[in-house]
């Protein structure tokens, strides 16, 4: 197999093709109705949610399956500093940022000691300690009743804050690949010990990775909060959100700039369609599609399309 | 460049290491110390102890007793990443590259330079040892002899001290294996301290100023290839004649 750059031309329509659906995207508030907005708002909630996983899982190939606790930790914590701390969204959506990171730190310290699927089921048990702790703690965050936030019709401003966020998802990605510093993340992937003894600090560059992935997915969790005035446990610590979150990067590529891009708009589309084609029938048809994205898909379109020198095997995409 | 047989301030000595795993003791109270700017070999049957004291000394896994010092600073419980930052890089028996990662970012990943440093270095060392025209192309593609070169390219990159190669010689074609000796030669001259082990005796006996025999996790032996060769101990637990 040759591995140089060909496919110059495939680069080009690639390229094209995200900077058309970038500009469609930034579009849809201004011409999309409000169905079309909480569609592509859900798209992009998805993006956001699977590139930040792919930060950590796709990169490291340390495979995350408690992703949703950073995005629940980023709900609550805006629904509870808007409605106890009553803190101006924006600010409570930041703070909902760090809240996740911090967690981010404080989980990936322990949790990132583990390897394979010790690590993947210890995240699993985190997430659903956090949940149940969540629940529990009910003058906080009103238990397993949820958590109302003061209602607004905030549909457009939340859709561009999602679009950013997606937006500088991709982007720290994109910055993380091009330099060294993503390629020590990929060499972890490789062989961790060999990285180690070929000086990598391995811990750190984890933990910090596992941080910046919880940021934004803290982040996509606060707009979503504040976007949907109401939140529960099982809504925003649901499974399901990694769930898609990894199927999604896979389906794109893992450890790519833009593959969880071109997941999450496949699978959001693709499940969209299903809703509505099969709306007592969707939810299966839609694991039998991730199935068959684990199965026959492992390296993702990213991979397939370079494979057959439609585009470069470039870091850059 | 110092006489071999004299480890006045050794830049790496090994103080009574030892390690078990269970109830086998793998090395065994092995004490030497290496003087700065040699080729020192480190030989002994299958299981004697070679791969385990090279695991100790990179700190890829824990010493039970003693102490292993680099420049004079003890590095014995050190992590290994740390150690590497020390001063001290090794090669692997069989070949730990990253795989899917391309010749040159095999090299870059490990380097702690700035990144366009990072490239300019990588370059270099991928020309050192004759690897540039495969510099893009997935490390997995490579030959054996080209995966072993490309190894000891990237132990290089951050300027070692002291490096240690495990088998660097095992599988690879004589003409690699010629090449390898002369970036083994010319880093030497540079001051670079080698420990190398190998069971390809007659090139070790030819690169090294002085050799240092385990047997069974001990030290046996420790002096002049030519004094090595003749000592009946050697020959009966080594080489068998």
């Amino acid at each position: 197999m040759n591995s140089r750059a060909t496919g110059t031309r495939g680069v080009r329509i690639y390229t094209g093709v995200i900077g058309a659906v970038t500009m469609a995207i930034a579009l849809v508030p201004v011409f999309g109705s409000n169905y079309t907005k909480t569609f592509v708002m859900q798209a992009l909630m998805s993006c956001a949610l699977a590139a930040s996983w792919n930060l950590i899982s796709g990169f490291t190939g340390y495979v995350s399956f408690g992703h949703s606790a950073f995005f629940g930790i980023g709900a609550y914590a805006t629904g509870i500093a808007i409605v106890r701390g009553g803190m101006p969204a924006p600010i409570a959506i930041v703070v909902a940022g760090l809240a996740a990171a911090s967690a981010g730190l404080l989980f990936g310290y322990p949790a990132l000691r583990l390897r394979g699927p010790y690590f993947a089921v210890g995240m699993l048990g985190v997430a659903e300690a956090i949940r149940v702790g969540v629940t529990v703690a009910e003058p906080l965050t009103g238990g397993g009743k949820g958590l109302v936030l003061i209602p607004e019709d905030v549909l457009t401003v939340a859709y561009y804050a999602m679009f950013a966020v997606a937006t500088a998802t991709v982007l720290v990605t994109y910055r993380v690949a091009t330099l060294p510093v993503g390629l020590r993340l990929l060499a972890i992937r490789e062989d961790e010990v060999a990285a180690e003894l070929n000086g990598i600090q391995t811990t750190r560059l984890k933990i910090g990775a596992f941080a910046v992935s919880a940021l934004f997915a803290g982040l996509a969790g606060g707009i979503y909060a504040w976007q949907m005035s109401y939140i529960d446990p099982g809504t925003v610590f649901a499974g399901s959100l990694t769930v898609r979150a990894i199927a999604m990067t896979m389906l794109g590529g893992q450890g790519t700039v833009f593959g969880p891009v071109l997941g999450s708009v496949l699978l959001s589309g693709i499940s969209e369609a299903l809703w509505a084609k099969f709306p007592f029938l969707h939810t299966a048809l839609s694991g039998v599609l991730i199935i068959a994205i684990v199965l026959f898909l492992p390296g993702g379109i990213t991979q397939i399309l370079q494979d057959r020198g439609w585009i470069p095997r470039s870091r850059r995409l | 460049m110092m006489e071999p047989d004299q480890p006045v301030d050794p830049i790496l000595s090994v103080d009574r290491v030892t390690r078990r795993f269970g109830g086998v003791i793998a090395v065994n109270s092995v004490s030497f110390g290496i003087a700065p700017g040699t080729v020192t070999g480190l030989i002994g049957p299958n299981g004697s102890g070679k791969s385990t004291l090279f695991r100790l000394i990179s700190g890829e896994i824990p010493t039970n007793t003693g102490e292993i010092r680099l420049r004079g600073t003890a590095i014995t419980h050190k992590p290994a990443s740390v150690i590497n930052r020390l001063g001290l890089s090794r090669t692997f028996q069989l070949s730990r590259l990253y795989p899917q990662m391309t010749a040159i970012e095999n090299l870059v990943a490990v380097t702690r330079a700035p990144a366009r440093e990072a490239s300019a270095r990588a370059n270099d060392s991928l020309a050192f040892v004759g690897l540039s025209p495969v510099a893009d192309e997935f490390a997995a593609n490579l030959s054996y002899g080209q995966q072993k070169l490309l190894e000891f390219a990237r132990v290089l990159m951050n300027d070692p001290d002291v490096i240690l190669l495990d088998e660097p010689f095992a599988g690879v074609n004589p003409v690699m294996e010629e090449r390898l000796c002369t970036h083994i030669h010319a880093l030497r001259e540079r001051g670079k301290t080698f420990l190398i082990t190998d069971h390809e005796i007659k090139l070790i006996m030819a690169l090294c100023s002085r050799l240092i025999v385990l047997d069974h996790g001990e030290l046996l032996a420790d002096g002049d290839p030519a004094v090595i060769r003749a000592d009946p101990r050697v020959i009966d637990a080594y080489f068998g004649t």
